[in-house]
């Protein structure tokens, strides 16, 4: 039976190939297992099980293929995300640079309002790093994006990042029927999954 | 400014009949019915309980009505859909068609005209001649400047558009209530949500 | 037809309902069921995108010359009461009369996918021109035209459900998970049509 859950969530994670997207949650989800369907439909899942406020909340990333040749079905992955995931590599200038390249296709293809995270990848390799954590955290904070870096070796702050999310996520969702009767609630986010970046009302 | 041109421009199982027949088939014998008093007494007693709620702010008012409406249509569009199993339109014309000759049939029982069409055909109007949820109501000399009465409705019609990939702005012009010639209520699309089309209809 | 397993897919992709209907259902986590809605969204849109040319070509002449003989290429027959008695028009919800519906209908999913068949299994799968993903799972091999007829009747009859007994609930919060009972009870009523 379906009662296992209260609350699916779906978040979505982004970036070029090859920026370590992949190894990012494997210590975070509930299964440990690499599935590795990304090869074949551009898209592979992760899910992470959580308690919020007494609901259990079921986490669902759906990490998308870098490659252009899945680029015309990525786009049909963001329908509907709550929260997206952009993730680029600290010792990559090129995927750093991407980044802007990524935010163009939320604007394009998710919901209007979609929670972001910005994510510096390999942040270990010190000798190798290119993108200074500082010029990143500039353009994630001139686009009111929150931004961490992370690595490998340590990614409990990643961990933490998506719980945020959910969180905000949730509230955002109760707030939605509170607000409900003012005139801008449609700049909270959009649960019924529609894109309106072009309609009014529309933040972030 | 037309969807996928996909399905037929008529119901399929109406394709020989038309779409005024075919609606009042389901208006008539496949729609469970209540009583129309007690539907308007309920109507009325939400929108004088907001006015008092809100303290006669009735800018808040319409907007309450308006969000209600739009929780409204995202579920009412899937009942209407289940019901007629209607294809996609293919224009705007066909949309406006299907609001004014389907959905308000199935829904208020009434087929308000449709006219005002935009040069550019992306905007018209919906004329109620009748208007099931404003009978008997007159309003009080506070309200009548700027409380639109059966603001629902325009929520009703964003949502139910929204989630079939139109995103339309929908507002009154006028309403008889407030001393107006016509009730108008205006469907402004601004574009289609095409990235939101299911995949399998293209 | 066996019916082993029903779900309900919304438009992002999300596993919002899954429900066994017989023993012989393979026992999978709902993490799995998860994973196996996401890949059905991706498998459509791929699907919808290697439909041959052809076929689609075929599909449009037809909808502008209107003529009866190509529209009824889309049309899914009506079948009634899906090989058993029929229930009386009190158990249909707001749906008046002996049925849900009684006419054929067009089905709104042309190039996506419809159906699956492997050796012991065939998935059905009903779109909603809103996006909805109404998926049967059976535990026979089914490829007659009339098996797949009889899954996307299910299928709509199935949404004609959803539509009274989740999105007409207003405590139901729409694209999340559906724990509705009245929903569950209708749905087993009429999977046990069968």
């Amino acid at each position: 039976m379906n009662s296992e859950y209260d609350y699916l969530f779906k978040l979505l994670l982004i970036g070029d190939s090859g920026v370590g997207k992949s190894c990012l949650l494997l210590r975070f989800s509930d299964d440990t297992y690499t599935n590795d369907y990304i090869s074949t439909i551009g898209v592979d899942f992760k899910i992470k099980t959580v308690e919020l406020d007494g609901k259990t909340v079921k986490l669902q990333i759906w990490d998308t293929a870098g490659q252009e040749r899945f680029r015309t079905i990525t786009s049909s992955y963001y329908r509907g995300a709550h929260g997206i995931i952009i993730v680029y590599d600290v010792t990559d200038q090129d995927s750093f640079n991407d980044v802007k390249m990524w935010l163009q296709e939320i604007d394009r293809y998710a919901t209007a309002g979609v929670l972001k995270l910005m994510v510096g990848n390999k942040s270990d390799l010190q000798d190798k790093r290119m993108v200074e954590h500082d010029v990143a955290k500039e353009f994630a904070d001139s686009l009111q994006i929150p931004f961490l870096e992370t690595s490998a070796l340590d990614s409990s702050n990643v961990e933490e990042a998506f719980l945020t999310m959910a969180k905000q996520i949730k509230d955002s969702m109760a707030q939605q029927h509170r607000d409900s009767g003012k005139k801008d609630d449609k700049a909270n986010v959009n649960l019924k999954g529609q894109s309106l970046s072009n309609s009014s009302g529309g933040c972030c | 400014m037309s969807a996928s041109t996909s399905g037929t421009s008529a119901p399929a199982a109406a394709s020989r009949k038309s779409l005024k027949a075919f609606s009042e088939d389901v208006w008539k014998n496949k729609t469970a019915k209540i009583n129309a008093e007690l539907f308007t007494l309920t109507y009325g007693s939400i929108v004088s309980q907001l006015c008092t709620d809100y303290e006669r702010d009735f800018t808040r008012v319409n907007n309450q009505l308006y969000s209600m409406g739009y929780n409204i249509g995202v579920r009412l569009i899937e009942d209407f859909l289940a019901r007629t199993a209607l294809p996609r339109c293919d224009s705007l014309a066909k949309t406006s068609e299907v609001i004014s000759k389907c959905a308000f049939k199935v829904f208020l029982n009434v087929t308000p005209q449709i006219g005002n069409w935009s040069s550019n055909k992306d905007s018209f109007s919906i004329f109620l001649e009748e208007n099931p949820l404003s009978d008997f109501v007159e309003l009080p000399m506070d309200a009548a400047r700027e409380l639109w009465y059966s603001n629902i409705v325009c929520g009703v019609l964003k949502g139910a558009l929204e989630m079939v990939q139109m995103d339309c702005d929908v507002w009154f012009v006028s309403d008889v209530l407030k001393g107006d010639q016509l009730t108008e209520v205006r469907v402004k699309l601004n574009r289609i949500l095409k990235d939101e089309i299911p995949a399998g209809e293209d | 037809m066996a019916i082993q397993t029903i779900l309900v897919i919304n438009k992002s992709g999300g596993l919002v309902y899954q429900r066994d209907f017989s023993a012989s259902a393979p026992r999978l986590s709902s993490n799995e069921y998860l994973v196996l809605a996401g890949t059905l969204q991706g498998v459509v849109a791929i699907a919808s995108q290697i439909t041959p040319k052809s076929l689609q070509i075929t599909r449009k002449t037809g909808s502008k010359s209107g003529s009866d003989a190509n529209h009824s290429s889309q049309l899914v027959p009506y079948v009634g009461a899906l090989g058993s008695s029929a229930v009386p028009a009190q158990e249909l919800g707001s749906f008046m009369g002996p049925d849900y519906f009684n006419e054929a209908f067009t089905s709104w999913n042309t190039t996506g996918l419809k159906h699956v068949t492997t050796d012991q299994n065939s998935l059905f799968l009903y779109q909603t021109l809103t996006g909805v993903k109404f998926v049967a799972v059976s535990s026979q091999s089914a490829t007659s035209t009339m098996a797949v007829s009889i899954a996307e009747n299910l299928l709509r009859k199935a949404y004609c459900l959803y539509v009274d007994y989740v999105m007409k609930n207003p405590f139901y919060e729409p694209e999340m998970p559906i724990k509705c009972e009245l929903f569950d009870k209708r749905l087993g009523e009429l999977v046990a049509q069968l």
